[in-house]
């Protein structure tokens, strides 16, 4: 993870996004003065190339940048924006101005458009909508409804024509697998922050006379949640470090759907382990609205639901394991997973 | 707190020893049932060794003046991944080349280094390693065994136990007492290379739950050892024993015990016309925990190539590594048994019911679970 690059998205966040800031949007406000900060940040324009305008950044670059997306709990759509300006610049489309959310595998019918469960829906002004019959991306205050979604920041949208300002998007991607890449290193970042919590309370809440940590049954738990946490940060590391999707016409593209797969299936499992240790870690106090740990948690079980859970994902990593050509399971591994030759250090 | 693992790679110099110990393993290793494949590193077979030896493939990493190639700590992950992978039979050589040779290599004499490494490159010298006792178990530091100085060396009394490959080894490396008492802990214990054919050692093989003798007791009556069996400084056995315990912990062996039945299975989900989506789901979810599992150990063995000493790391690994292990035979009987009256192949079921009943041993073997996720809480500060 590129030293530099973290450092300057952890000030940034920690600045654009402290806990009360996000509590608010989580309660209902639009949060436009956090956007207009990561927004002067530039980290938006960060996966357009170059001679598009942009800074031309990898795949490797950006994974600070959403891992500390989730590791302060910010509530728009940071990733799904850097994608979609992406997209727009490639395909030689107008940038839209504003968050920019994703609504995978929408349905149109009768040139209307329908998106179930969008992430950070309510917090965006535009939704990228695609499905079979293309994509387009519309404005979310065009949308003629709007039912509330799995949690306070998603939304169900449908739209019963195209807007005016509606910008369609000639461009071969494959959304989904953008989504599910965000979300890994999103949820990985999150974890980090349970895990943080978790040792800070578990050294300073003191019960029979000591520090609860100083209990072997919670030393055990804590470690189970490091172990899990390790696991979940190499697992996004390897999504968004392979050779062959580094540059945004790739990533686009879907490249190395086989790796998004892994990172979504094994850091979803995670989740419930690392949610379900620091609460029991925390006691009551982790249960209130009021300590920050319900915000990671929160965006843990958020995060499963995006893009496709373990169940999805894994059913597709392990049908592509099977018709991988006949070769062994470690081969697969090893070639389509895990290495990472080519990336940029 | 333990600082984080970072994404590494191996240098494609290492990276290239695979193809050639590959193409060695499929012509050496034809025909070799897949049920005694699953033995993995349990797997113990002499002749393979010094075959594998021929190739300059143990004791790669030692220096070429004592019979190795000079490699990196990756030279081994590759050739010992490609091993495991295939389920080559590498136990006679396995300990002698993963830890009682690093070990003399570190704490060890010029004498010591000139006469054991050559052997062990040859695969003419096996090792096994004697730190429990029936005492002494995850307290290891309690050991009771204990050398006396005598004229001209050490005379050893006690007993080791569970001490793998004892009956078929040349050489044990023992933690015993020279000074002080249980009471002193880990002060007073020194680490000695104890000829296995010398007077007053017995080694009884013990038999496993599946029916294999791989370890056994080991009595240890009045031996006498001269002074050239002490291994690096007396009194800094536990120092030593902690180093070694870093290179048992670290490799790819900890997250690939299960491989053959893994393989086994996958070769019959792809037999089958439509294989069910139960199957597709567990097979994905195995593979994306092995996914992180590799990426994680890969980067335990950069810290070693750097010099580190990952001790916290290794032992981090190694615990998310048995519990894919371990979840492997469980989640593949299930997944077996969710048709009654299919058939599956013997060899499958064969090989099914061997690793489920070793794989308990993953999570006892090189330090119990508790053990290591207590060195992972003191890693993050809560003790
Ligand atoms: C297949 C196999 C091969 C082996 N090969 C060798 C070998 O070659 N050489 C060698 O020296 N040893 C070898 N061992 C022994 C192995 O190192 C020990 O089994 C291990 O260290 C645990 O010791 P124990 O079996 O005495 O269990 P115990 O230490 O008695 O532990 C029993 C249970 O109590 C728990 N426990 C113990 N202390 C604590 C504590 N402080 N806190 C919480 N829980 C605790 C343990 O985690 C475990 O669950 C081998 C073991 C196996 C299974």
């Amino acid at each position: 993870m590129d030293p530099l690059i973290s450092s300057a998205a952890d000030q940034l966040f920690s600045k654009a996004a402290p806990p009360e800031a996000v509590r608010e949007v989580l309660n209902g406000q639009a949060g436009d003065a956090m956007w207009a900060e990561i927004e002067a940040s530039g980290f938006l324009d960060g996966l357009v190339p170059e001679q598009l305008g942009g800074s031309g950044l990898s795949a490797t670059d950006v994974f600070p940048v959403l891992f500390a997306c989730g590791k302060y709990a910010v509530p728009a759509p940071v990733g799904e924006t850097m994608f979609a300006r992406a997209a727009l610049a490639l395909a030689g489309c107008e940038c839209v101005p504003g968050p920019v959310a994703l609504g995978v595998r929408s349905g149109s019918k009768h040139g209307g458009f329908a998106s179930f469960d969008v992430p950070h829906g309510r917090v965006a002004a535009w939704v990228l909508v695609s499905g079979e019959d293309g994509t387009v991306v519309l404005p979310t205050d065009g949308a003629s409804f709007r039912g509330p979604g799995s949690d306070s920041l998603s939304l169900d949208l449908r739209w019963d024509s195209c807007t005016d300002d509606a910008v369609e998007l000639p461009l071969d991607a494959d959304w989904l697998v953008a989504g599910a890449r965000i979300e890994s290193a999103a949820m990985a970042g999150a974890m980090e922050s349970i895990l943080a919590s978790s040792v800070r309370y578990a050294g300073e809440r003191v019960q029979f006379g000591r520090p609860i940590g100083r209990f072997q049954a919670v030393q055990q738990q804590v470690s189970i949640l490091t172990e899990q946490v390790f696991a979940s940060r190499m697992a996004a590391e390897l999504a968004f470090s392979s050779p062959r999707a580094q540059a945004a016409v790739d990533l686009l593209a879907g490249a190395d759907r086989p790796r998004v797969a892994a990172a979504k299936t094994r850091i979803g499992e995670a989740a419930i382990l690392a949610a379900a240790i620091a609460h029991g870690v925390h006691g009551a106090i982790g249960i209130t609205e009021e300590f920050d740990l319900q915000l990671h948690t929160g965006r843990l079980q958020s995060g499963r639901l995006r893009f496709g859970s373990e169940a999805y994902w894994a059913r597709e990593l392990g049908r592509n394991v099977l018709t991988h050509g006949g070769a062994r399971v470690v081969d697969f591994l090893r070639e389509e997973l895990t290495s990472s030759r080519g990336a940029s250090p | 707190m333990i600082p984080v693992l970072d994404l590494s790679e191996i240098p494609p110099e290492d990276e290239a020893l695979r193809a050639p110990v590959r193409a060695f393993l499929q012509e050496r290793l034809r025909g070799m049932p897949a049920e005694r494949r699953a033995r993995s590193w349990m797997g113990f077979d002499a002749e393979f060794s010094r075959d594998l030896a021929a190739q300059g493939w143990i004791g790669l990493t030692f220096p070429q003046e004592y019979g190795g190639l000079g490699r990196a700590h990756f030279a081994r992950y590759v050739v010992v991944e490609e091993l495991l992978a295939a389920g080559a039979p590498v136990s006679a050589h396995w300990i002698a080349d993963r830890q009682s040779g690093p070990l003399i290599l570190r704490y060890g004499d010029e004498t010591q280094r000139r006469f054991f490494l050559p052997l062990i490159c040859r695969a003419e010298a096996f090792f096994c390693i004697g730190m429990s006792e029936p005492n002494s178990g995850s307290d290891l530091a309690s050991v009771r065994s204990r050398a006396h100085r005598s004229q001209g060396g050490w005379v050893l009394n006690g007993r080791k136990i569970w001490t793998t490959n004892a009956d078929r080894s040349h050489f044990m490396i023992a933690l015993v007492r020279t000074s002080g008492t249980t009471d002193d802990r880990q002060k007073g214990l020194s680490q000695f290379v104890i000829d296995l054919s010398l007077p007053g050692v017995t080694v009884r093989p013990i038999r496993d739950l599946a029916g294999d003798e791989h370890f056994s007791e080991v009595f240890l009556d009045d031996v006498q050892l001269g002074e050239d069996a002490l291994i690096g400084q007396e009194g800094a056995g536990w120092e030593q024993v902690t180093a070694e315990l870093a290179f048992e912990r670290s490799g790819p062996e900890r997250f690939l015990s299960s491989i053959v039945l893994l393989e086994e299975w996958a070769i019959y989900l792809r037999s089958l016309a439509r294989p069910s989506e139960q199957d597709e789901v567990l097979l994905g979810r195995i593979v994306a925990h092995m996914t992180a599992l590799r990426a994680l150990s890969i980067a335990v063995t950069a810290r070693l190539v750097r010099g580190d000493k990952p001790a916290v790391e290794a032992a981090l690994v190694k615990d998310l590594g048995t519990e894919l292990e371990q979840l492997i035979p469980a989640a593949i009987a299930n997944a077996l048994g969710a048709d009654p009256g299919h058939a599956s192949p013997s060899a499958l079921r064969h090989t099914l019911a061997y690793t489920s009943r070793m794989a308990p041993s993953y999570s006892l073997r090189g330090g119990t679970r508790e053990i290591l996720r207590g060195m992972i809480a003191r890693g993050m500060g809560l003790r």
